[in-house]
């Protein structure tokens, strides 16, 4: 019996104006979607790669250990082609910047190349689901009882020995089986494009993902449907069941999540004045110290400053001190023991407030987002963006990441002593006698200098490149002992367990929906009103 | 004739439950979107105070001592948050906010919306925090009420014109009559237009007083002037709804057809349409390099210019004894000439970036909701032309400043180029009330006008287009 | 003749509207197998309440309706497998095909195991046209989906019939056609209740006739007895509105 409703349903859906008008968009709208963001994935990657491998050629070039940058790459999700989230709008990869100070809380190298393409935004599958596979689960419910009851279908259908619940269930199942058969077509559409396009290696767990984000999509859709009968057994006329749910549609999907995001944007600049009134606090307090530990003892400052600005130029910006005599190498080397902890403090608590800040930034997005749970196609997006990993939480976890890598590199610097003294000296033409002597004794002997107090140095010539051709004379730099970052990788069972509040949500707005339905349906009158 | 059937419809259209409902549904979003925007404001107007404090402060360095204090003689132009962007946000936290000045080296450097600006303490920034945007993120602003529900609205007065007449039968009965059927069509029209107007102009009104009273913004002339340029943008809008609703009507026998009609295309053309097209920028040819490459490609710029304008040089001069050249007027052109390569160049991608989003947008010119959406930033002065027209008045501020300082201190009498060098200028204090300041002006209404015009011009198109289609197939139509 | 149980039957039944208006009151029927019993009456008179009485859409107030000694509020499941309806103006469903729409309804009424053939079979008996079977129904005309509403009452095979308005809006040559059915139903000895405002066609096909007036059944009348009886000036005087008179039946004292 229910077969029968089933099927009557489908071909009745499948063969209405309204349905496939629908799917034609919907398959116009994710082939588009899916080609444009597979050729931006393919870019991504290869950026990626490009990326790493530069990376690392750098690490060779650089000659000292006060010179190391790391640059740290974050590869992009496939799962990206199809829920794009915000890794198209973060950067690519994570800057630790030489003689590190600072804990990177941001991504950098803008992967969109053109900051104006901000005003525009991108269709991906999940946008597909909720904006044309909503409304087409709206079209196929919202007439389902209260349609049928307008023309005297369901008094004939209820004349038969056909329980009611028979009835319901099977207008449910019908309206689903419509909506998953071009849901999977679009999925599959999607997913062979990406198969066949050549230069993106896919493995299981992206055939995994893809498969659990359809069910999510059917769980979601399904939420829709229900919710649509149901309203369709509550409502006077079709007409305004279909007001009702699309005003609903409306609010709940775009009035409703943009308020409550725009509340914790703001709440989060909030957030970010007070760390920076703190951060100014603290940088004024490790400025006093550092002047009051100055003044205690005989170091001049003026003999640390340029007396000409084109220093800066011409030395690609690099501020540093010729050391032409014994005095002011004590003065420099003064200065390095003085600063140098303070510096390190300084970075600690730095660190220690940020770090706070992210983690109160944290916790205002999770609040809104358990908020925004409550209403199902916000609830749908997230529960993609964290399957994709392209959400703002994976943003969070590269960071975390990056965090306590930098506590390990930071280590591995001290103990290389990336922190001690640096000094620049022109050209063989213009170096004064004790520079001369200087020099020699660095590339005589590379460890041994100056009684151990000063440990690297760097030459400073006409050109900041030529510098690097004099690396096999002044190279202390051995890379073999980097500590490795390890990315992380999200797997299976993590992704899943992240969401599985969401999930739950989904599936108890199902059951309510349709208990609710069930009630409603059992006292319908399906009279036809004349 | 047309009176009454004017004055019938327009009873109809009012007293019913849609339009009350309709109207308390505008009435709650924008009072949401004022308790949002107020929020907001308020910290980006603090923002904004505080780099424009942070510029007067380095201009006041600037002044005591204008060769010592070159290092920190930078300011930043910023977009000036104004109210109008509660009519129209149009995106402007998500793209750059101004630019960095540093007139040493005639250097505009883009801030991006994240950019960390290191001063002369490391920490400081000046930027708004980073927080994603989501993909279908609508600016909460009178633009999106308009859009979106508005036009809604409007379908839904309008899907019904002549099926639910059918309908009840009266169709039949009217023409039963001398009517014309162009008067119909224009009654119907006419009503429609009346209500959804009256609840735009509620809306607005309200907006006004809610701003007024909670960010404290003033009833300025302009605000006024900007909101009625946006009530007759968004009138022609949704008249171009109406218009479709009735067409839909038009050409379906039955209400439940005309309405899915109706909403599909409404998605389509509100919805995935604009949405949709953003992605062309992606294609090859609106390709721009990344940020460090065009700083690499202006760095290479400025090296070649130098290689090749020291060949003029003689012989002996380098890098490192340029301090002998410093009066050389030679070498004063070719570092004048060298900054301009940079900047030249990093002008030409910026030129580029802009003018890739504007092909695009074309795209977009078949979607009344983008045409519209275009109109109310231009009509508001907000969003990309607000940056483009920041970018202008910054040119012009550039020159108004240099030729200040130069007609002011420049102990150079040669040349017709001015270049801060410390031998250049003259270490006399510069009267800090006298140096032209940079502001972000509001262009006047007319221009904003001028500005909007195209997309204007193109919905008045649309207009008259599905006005002489309704009539058209009405003709023709069956009233049975 | 011998007494047979009737089909269809209601007990004193009652019901009042939640808005206080009483459309039945204390009708007593009895519809026997293998006759037709044709309901009269004005709008409102109550002949669709009766009949959605039946189908258990409403509860009664007070009464009981028996389909087959069944009683339709206690078991309905099991009553409807004992009744067919064919509603007014039903449109069916315009995408199906008059086959696909026929097939739909006789699973649902129970028939699982029938095949194309027998569609044809009774979509024959009816008289619709050939060409028809497998055409979409949205196209068909007024008499071509009554003709289909009552192929999907003939399939179900079901000892009682309901029909509610079944000829209003035919052309009389569709009326005549679909009135040939009925009584061909009625010789296969199919109970029919059939409300109806025609009364020609009711003076036709009727083996009984009666006439609701408020929710009360005022006259019954058998075929035999209306040949003596003008019906048409009977239902039109008692349409008039005069209060609730009961005619006698000749013989009978005036009460």
């Amino acid at each position: 019996m229910i077969k029968t409703i089933i099927k009557r349903e489908f071909l009745d859906n499948i063969l209405s104006f309204k349905f496939i008008a629908c799917v034609l968009v919907a398959i116009v709208v994710s082939l588009a979607s899916t080609s444009i963001l597979t050729q931006d994935y393919k870019d991504r990657l290869r950026n990626y790669d490009k990326g790493v491998v530069s990376a690392k050629e750098e690490l060779t070039r650089i000659p000292v250990y006060s010179c190391l940058k790391i640059k740290l790459y974050r590869k992009p999700s496939p799962l990206s082609i199809f829920v794009a989230g915000i890794e198209r709008k973060v950067g690519s990869y994570a800057e630790i910047p030489n003689a590190p100070m600072d804990i990177p809380t941001s991504l950098q190298g803008g992967v969109t190349k053109n900051e104006f393409a901000a005003i525009f935004s991108i269709f991906d599958f999940s946008s597909l689901i909720v904006i044309i596979f909503t409304i087409l689960a709206i079209f196929l419910a919202y007439d389902s009882i209260s349609g049928e009851k307008e023309s005297g279908l369901l008094s004939l259908a209820l004349s038969n020995s056909v329980p009611r619940y028979k009835v319901l269930l099977g207008k449910y199942l019908g309206a689903l089986v419509s909506i998953a058969v071009p849901l999977a077509f679009c999925f599959i559409l999607g997913t062979l494009f990406v198969l066949f396009s050549k230069s993106v290696e896919l493995d299981t767990h992206f055939f995994l993902s893809m498969g659990l984000l359809f069910s999510v999509s059917l769980l979601y859709l399904s939420c829709i449907l229900l919710l649509g009968i149901f309203v369709s057994s509550r409502t006077k006329t079709s007409f305004s069941s279909l007001l009702l749910l699309l005003g609903f549609y409306l609010v709940l999907t775009f009035l409703i999540p943009q308020a409550v995001k725009s509340y914790s944007a703001n709440a989060i600049i909030e957030q970010t004045k007070n760390v920076e009134n703190n951060l100014e606090t603290v940088t004024n307090e490790e400025d006093k110290r550092e002047d009051e530990a100055y003044r205690k003892t005989p170091f001049k400052k003026q003999w640390r400053i340029p007396n000409d600005f084109t220093n800066m130029r011409l030395y690609g910006g690099i501020i540093l001190n010729r050391i032409s005599s014994p005095e002011l190498l004590e003065n420099e080397i003064l200065w390095r023991s003085i600063r140098t902890p303070i510096e390190k403090e300084y970075t600690q608590k730095v660190y220690d407030l940020k770090n706070k800040d992210l983690n109160i930034e944290e916790r205002i997005r999770n609040g809104t987002h358990r908020l925004l749970a409550l209403i199902p196609s916000t609830n749908f997006s997230r529960i993609a963006e964290l399957m994709a990993d392209t959400g703002e939480d994976s943003l969070g976890r590269y960071l975390r990441h990056v965090a306590l890598y930098w506590h390990e590199y930071m280590r591995y610097l001290d103990e290389k002593g990336a922190f001690g003294l640096r000094f620049t000296y022109p050209g063989p033409e213009e170096q004064t006698p004790y520079e001369k002597a200087l020099i020699k004794k660095i590339t005589d002997d590379s460890t041994e200098l100056l009684k151990g107090k000063a440990r690297s140095a760097m030459y400073q010539g006409k050109y900041y490149d030529e510098a690097l051709n004099y690396r096999p004379k002044l190279t202390f730099l051995n890379l073999e002992d980097l500590p490795a970052f390890k990315s992380p990788e999200l797997g299976m069972t993590e992704g899943l367990q992240g969401n599985l509040l969401n999930i739950v949500i989904m599936v108890f707005y199902n059951l309510l929906f349709f208990v609710l339905t069930y009630f409603s349906f059992s006292i319908y009158d399906p009279r036809r009103i004349d | 004739m047309l009176k009454i059937l004017l004055r019938r419809q327009l009873v109809e259209d009012i007293l019913t439950s849609r339009f009350f409902i309709s109207l308390v549904l505008i009435l709650s979003a924008v009072c949401v979107f004022s308790l949002v925007f107020t929020d907001h404001f308020q910290q980006s107007q603090d923002t904004y105070s505080k780099a424009m404090a942070q510029n007067d402060r380095n201009l006041q360095q600037f002044a005591k001592s204008p060769v010592g204090s070159l290092g920190s003689s930078m300011q930043s132009f910023l977009l000036k948050p104004k109210p109008e962007l509660f009519i129209s946000e149009a995106y402007e936290e998500n793209i750059p906010q101004g630019f960095l000045y540093e007139p040493y080296n005639y250097s505009l450097q883009l801030l991006s919306p994240k950019e960390e600006v290191s001063g002369a303490q490391h920490y400081r920034s000046i930027s708004k925090k980073e927080n994603p945007a989501d993909v279908f993120t609508y600016s909460p602003d009178l633009t999106f009420i308009v859009q979106v529900l508005l036009s809604f609205f409007a379908l839904i007065l309008a899907f019904g014109a002549v099926t639910a007449e059918k309908e009840k039968g009266t169709l039949g009965l009217i023409y039963s009559n001398p009517t014309k059927r162009a008067y119909f069509i224009l009654a119907k029209y006419l009503s429609a237009l009346f209500t959804v107007g009256i609840s735009l102009l509620i809306g607005l009104i309200l907006s006004l007083i809610l701003l007024n009273v909670l960010s404290a913004v003033p009833f300025s002339s302009s605000l006024i002037s900007s909101l009625s340029l946006f009530f007759l943008v968004s009138m022609i809008y949704l008249s171009v709804f109406i218009l479709l609703g009735i067409l839909c009507s038009v050409l379906s026998h039955r209400s439940k057809n005309s309405l899915v009609l109706c909403l599909l295309i409404w998605v389509f053309l509100v919805i995935v349409f604009p949405k949709t097209t953003g992605m062309l920028l992606t294609l090859k040819r609106f390709d721009v390099p990344t940020g460090e490459e065009i700083q690499q490609l202006a760095q290479k710029a400025s090296f070649e210019t130098e290689d090749r304008l020291t060949k003029q040089l003689p012989a002996d001069w380098s890098r490192t004894n340029f301090e002998k050249y410093r009066h050389n007027e030679l070498f004063l052109k070719m570092l004048f000439a060298y900054d301009k390569a940079h900047q030249d160049t990093l002008d030409y991608y910026l030129r580029k970036k802009i003018s890739a989003v504007e092909t695009t947008r074309r795209v977009n010119f078949l979607s009344p909701a983008s045409l519209f959406e275009y109109s109310s930033s231009s009509v508001s002065g907000t969003g990309l032309i607000h940056f483009e027209n920041l970018w202008t008045q910054i040119r012009r501020y550039e020159n108004d400043f240099l030729s200040y300082v130069k007609n002011e201190r420049s102990v150079l009498e040669k040349g017709s180029f001015f270049y801060l060098f410390s031998d250049t200028i003259s270490d006399k204090p510069l009267d800090f009330n006298a140096i032209p300041k940079f502001e972000d002006k509001n262009p006047k209404s007319g221009k904003r006008l001028k500005d909007a015009s195209p997309y204007i011009g193109l919905l008045v198109l649309y207009n008259l287009f599905l006005f002489a289609f309704v009539v058209y197939k009405f003709q023709t139509y069956d009233v049975r | 003749m011998a007494k047979q149980q009737p089909i269809l039957k209601t007990d004193d039944l009652s019901k009042r509207y939640e808005d206080g208006v009483l459309a039945v009151d204390h009708l007593n029927l009895n519809i026997y197998p293998g006759e037709v019993y044709c309901l009269l009456g004005a709008n409102g008179a109550g002949k669709t309440t009766t009949i959605n009485l039946f189908l258990n859409f409403i509860p009664p107030t007070t009464g009981t309706c028996y389909v087959n000694g069944i009683d339709v509020t206690k078991d309905p499941l099991e009553a409807k497998k004992y009744v067919s309806f064919v509603s007014e103006n039903v449109m069916l469903y315009g995408n199906f095909t008059a086959r696909q729409n026929l097939d739909f309804f006789a699973k649902l009424g129970g028939k699982t195991n029938l095949a194309k053939n027998d569609y044809y079979q009774v979509m024959r008996r009816v008289s619709l046209q050939e060409k028809a079977f497998e055409q979409r129904v949205k196209n068909f005309s007024k008499g071509m989906r009554q003709k289909l509403g009552i192929s999907i009452a003939v399939i179900k095979d079901a000892p009682g019939i309901l029909l509610d308005e079944p000829t209003s809006g035919l052309d009389p040559k569709a009326a005549e056609e679909f009135l040939e059915i009925l009584n061909e139903l009625k010789k296969e000895g199919k109970a029919i209740l059939m409300s109806t405002h025609d009364i020609f066609r009711a003076k036709e096909i009727g083996d009984r006739v009666g006439i609701m007036k408020e929710g009360r059944l005022v006259m019954e009348r058998t075929r035999e007895e209306l040949q003596y009886e003008d019906l048409v000036k009977i239902y039109i005087d008692y349409m008039k509105s005069e209060p609730l008179k009961i005619w006698p039946l000749p013989g009978e004292p005036a009460c």
